[in-house]
């Protein structure tokens, strides 16, 4: 076999051997969120280079030193499910670098790190200042992970007491110009209802490059032709506005009616019509 | 424009904002979003009912523009 011969069948079969080791491994592997995972990768990866390209080595040497450093992990990794002491030695702990606002200088000696090499952490997650910040833990994957103090946490609805509608994940129903039946059947509609509602759009379906179906029900599409515009979805201002019209209307009619029986009509039903004002606009203004 | 009138007319917006509210509510996907919307249809209707009533009176009163 001429030499060339050989580095194109030893290329294909590390190619191989390395794509399933990766996928039994699983993400973990590629995230190098451990130790182990760290070091087999490098290990696995230069082993295949060497006995690709050196071809005085023996392949089969090759693949059984990829296969124990990508089999070896995968055990540990069965092993630190079952097992926290496991887990402890091989993925390792987090060490605290910031606590209550001060920072732990001898863990930082321990993990040697200096002040600048955690500033430029911290820097790397958009904090600038020690001051800022109620907690830092660094994980055994080398990150930095901040709690900031609650005054410099972004501000939530939560926080405001805002009532926010629920959101579900929206569905891509049109790819391509193509129909997806599957997420169309997830949230309940079928391609009789997108028809009508690209009707309403005023577009063909071969015109659709996207599609997708909000958790109101609201489909929103991006065409091929950037040129021609679409309505955006206005049903729900719209319902919105009515509402609001209706009711300044009934408050109209309580001030300008003389009967007192109507009188008290009207505005009793223009309290209750403001009442439910409020509880739908957040459904609404979204 | 009457007083009848000026009634009919927000008697069918508030129809028509009923039937709004109606659609969101089949293609709302969340529990609680269908709960809201349920809860404000409620209203509405009461608020037809009251406003239908005044529009019988108001026919009454204004004989002359009876209709629908």
């Amino acid at each position: 076999m001429p030499e060339w011969l050989d580095v194109v069948v030893r290329s294909l079969i590390f190619l191989l051997t390395l794509f399933f080791i990766t996928k039994l491994v699983g993400k973990k592997q590629i995230s190098q969120l451990s130790f182990f995972e760290y070091v087999s990768g490098i290990t696995i990866g230069s082993i295949a280079g060497e006995v690709t390209m050196g071809l005085e080595n023996n392949i089969y040497h090759g693949l059984i030193g990829v296969l124990i450093f990508g089999g070896t992990p995968f055990i540990i990794g069965l092993l630190s499910l079952k097992s926290k002491a496991v887990r402890d030695v091989v993925e390792g702990k987090g060490t605290v670098f910031i606590k209550n606002g001060k920072i732990m200088e001898e863990n930082l000696k321990k993990e040697r790190y200096t002040i600048d090499e955690m500033m430029e952490l911290l820097r790397a997650k958009d904090v600038f200042q020690v001051s800022d910040v109620e907690f830092a833990i660094l994980e055994s994957s080398g990150d930095l992970n901040v709690l900031l103090k609650k005054e410099n946490q972004p501000l939530t609805a939560k926080d405001l007491g805002v009532n926010v509608p629920p959101t579900k994940e929206p569905q891509i129903v049109i790819m391509d110009g193509e129909i997806l039946d599957e997420p169309l059947a997830t949230i309940g509609l079928n391609r009789n209802w997108l028809k009508t509602e690209l009707e309403k759009l005023g577009v063909t379906i071969e015109n659709v490059f996207f599609g997708e179906v909000d958790s109101y029900g609201q489909l929103a599409v991006d065409l091929f032709d950037d040129q021609i515009k679409i309505p955006e979805p206005s049903e729900k201002p719209l319902l919105l506005a009515t509402m609001k019209k209706c009711q300044a209307d009934l408050e109209l009619f309580a001030l300008s009616t003389n009967g007192e029986e109507a009188k008290k009509m009207f505005s009793e039903n223009s309290k209750k019509l403001e009442k439910a004002i409020d509880k739908v606009t957040p459904l609404l203004r979204s | 424009m009457t007083v009848a009138s000026d009634v009919k007319q927000c008697l069918s917006s508030v129809k028509s904002a009923e039937s709004g509210l109606a659609r969101l509510k089949e293609h709302a996907e969340d529990e609680e979003m269908k709960a809201i919307f349920t809860e404000t249809m409620t209203t509405m209707s009461e608020i037809i009912e009251d406003l239908k009533k005044r529009v019988g009176k108001l026919e009454l009163e204004e004989e002359q523009y009876k209709g629908f």
